[in-house]
């Protein structure tokens, strides 16, 4: 009886003990990886993605990557694409130190004139973020049109997320590049399959999946870019400055106005007694 | 009956008429002073340059510094940290603020209205890439150091004088005015070929419930040379 209570004595302190250890393993794992890995605090700050044409396709952007401890801001611009139309966007490439590079035609390797994405896989590696418009980011949602960014009218797709990435995204961010895909080999303003299917996903066309521009990462000469606009206007000099004092003013003057009224109408009705 | 009550009036409206003289003077002098405090709003972009690409590289400009030095290049020598901005048909001279970003990340703005701040986590003004600084257009009702950003023309100059005593000179290539929620981030941050400068402020629409310009003013610019000190 009075080990069993002794025992239960024990496991009350011994969980909180557990617990407070269990707080600290984080700090201190936390801790250990600030110490050791100056190199991953470094990598703090902004990159600068060029996108340039793949497949002929026309399309090219700006990309802009922030980094933030394991907070990426995404930031694309771009134009080109086909109007309308979604366009599946990637961060590709390995955390594990391979090379990889956005391709060029060479990887076209059944010369019909398109580097899959298939085909372009063993140069620009797998999907490593999904950049979808909302919810998941990972590689299941590679090819979720329905996430993605749609070109406007006039072939642009202007996309903004922040997404939280693993440690290893961010210590490694610089080996890592974009990939915008959907063309349009036959000018008809939509995907068709007019190039077949897509090896990935045989519902959707090959023209939907094949990449239409690459970019790596290379520095940013801004450091690191600022979110959003300025906010360097506190008061502003438009309207009515000091308002209270000119309603005061004209308050003063109103009431100047009506005791002098009064003081009139007593002196007429002191008259008028006399 | 009457004397007394005439009496005791008279002194009643004299009282009146007393009061009444000093809220008029009270309340004029206030009037006065509160009138005397009004502002113009800021002057804002005209139409025709604000349109994004509108007006860039018309004037005295000279052409883009040669793109030679692509992204792979090495990277062009930092350049002096910058001391100095000198507008002179706007005659505005500030010494510069630093300036970092905020816990929003978004970019702090000077602690002085009365200065202008240069964005140091990015490129010194004439080193590759856009330098970037930023003033209030007002501040608490009053005329701020960037208060005249607007009128600034393409072609006109803007000079940076540096902790060597050289002067980076810019020549102005664009100005235009962009709603907050439609800040052209990478036009104005992105990479560019040659050294550029970006001044920043407030503009458009003051909302008083919140304290909010809806705009920003950018003036783009391009090195055209430096002077030695």
């Amino acid at each position: 009886m009075i080990a069993k209570r002794t025992a239960r004595l024990t496991t009350l302190v011994a969980l909180p003990a557990a617990l407070a250890l269990a707080g600290a393993m984080p700090a201190a794992a936390h801790t250990g990886s600030h110490s050791g890995s100056h190199q991953a605090a470094a990598e703090n700050g902004s990159y600068q993605v060029d996108l340039e044409q793949l497949n002929g396709s026309g399309a090219s952007g700006t990309a802009m990557l922030t980094l933030k401890g394991r907070d990426l801001n995404v930031k694309i611009e771009a134009t080109g694409l086909v109007p309308g139309q979604p366009h599946a966007q990637h961060i590709h490439g390995s955390t594990d130190g391979h090379d990889f590079h956005c391709p060029d035609a060479s990887a076209d390797k059944n010369s019909d004139g398109v580097v899959s994405t298939a085909e372009g896989l063993p140069s620009y590696g797998d999907i490593n973020i999904s950049l979808t418009t909302k919810g998941d980011t990972t590689k299941k949602s590679g090819l979720d049109v329905t996430r993605m960014p749609v070109a406007d009218k006039d072939g642009k797709v202007s996309y903004e997320r922040v997404i939280t990435v693993s440690q290893k995204v961010a210590d490694h961010i610089k080996d890592l590049h974009v990939v915008q895909h959907g063309i349009d080999t036959n000018g008809n303003k939509k995907y068709d399959f007019n190039k077949g299917k897509s090896e990935l996903d045989p519902k959707l066309p090959q023209e939907a999946t094949a990449p239409a521009s690459c970019g790596m990462l290379a520095g940013a000469a801004v450091g690191s870019m600022p979110v959003g606009g300025v906010e360097t206007g506190s008061g502003g000099t438009q309207g009515v400055e000091a308002p209270g004092m000119l309603a005061g003013g004209a308050a003063a003057v109103l009431g100047a106005g009506a005791l002098g009224a009064l003081a009139v109408r007593r002196r007429r009705a002191a008259d008028s007694l006399r | 009956m009457g004397a007394p009550q005439t009496r005791s009036g008279r002194r009643g409206r004299i009282g009146l008429l007393a009061a009444a003289c000093v809220l008029l003077v009270v309340g004029g002098v206030l009037l006065a002073t509160g009138v005397g405090r009004q502002q113009p709003a800021p002057p804002r972009v005209p139409q025709a340059q604000s349109s994004p690409g509108a007006g860039a590289t018309s004037v005295p400009v000279p052409p883009r510094p040669s793109e030679a030095g692509g992204p792979e290049s090495a990277p062009a020598p930092p350049a002096p940290a910058p001391e100095r901005l000198v507008i002179p048909t706007l005659k505005v001279s500030t010494p510069l603020e630093r300036l970092g970003l905020d816990g929003e990340q978004a970019m702090e703005t000077p602690r002085d209205p009365d200065r202008a701040g240069w964005y140091e986590r990015g490129a010194a003004p004439g080193a590759r890439g856009p330098a970037v600084i930023a003033g209030h257009v007002t501040w608490n009702e009053e005329k701020a150091v960037f208060f005249d950003l607007a009128r600034l023309r393409t072609g006109q100059r803007v000079e940076v004088e540096r902790k060597d005593g050289s002067t980076a000179v810019f020549g102005v290539t664009k100005v235009a005015q962009y709603g907050k929620k439609e800040f052209p981030s990478l036009e104005v941050y992105g990479n560019t070929a040659g050294p550029e400068l970006r001044l920043i402020t407030c503009g458009g629409d003051f909302s008083k419930a919140d304290h909010y310009y809806s705009d920003n003013v950018v003036v783009f610019g391009r090195l055209l040379s430096v002077r030695e000190g």
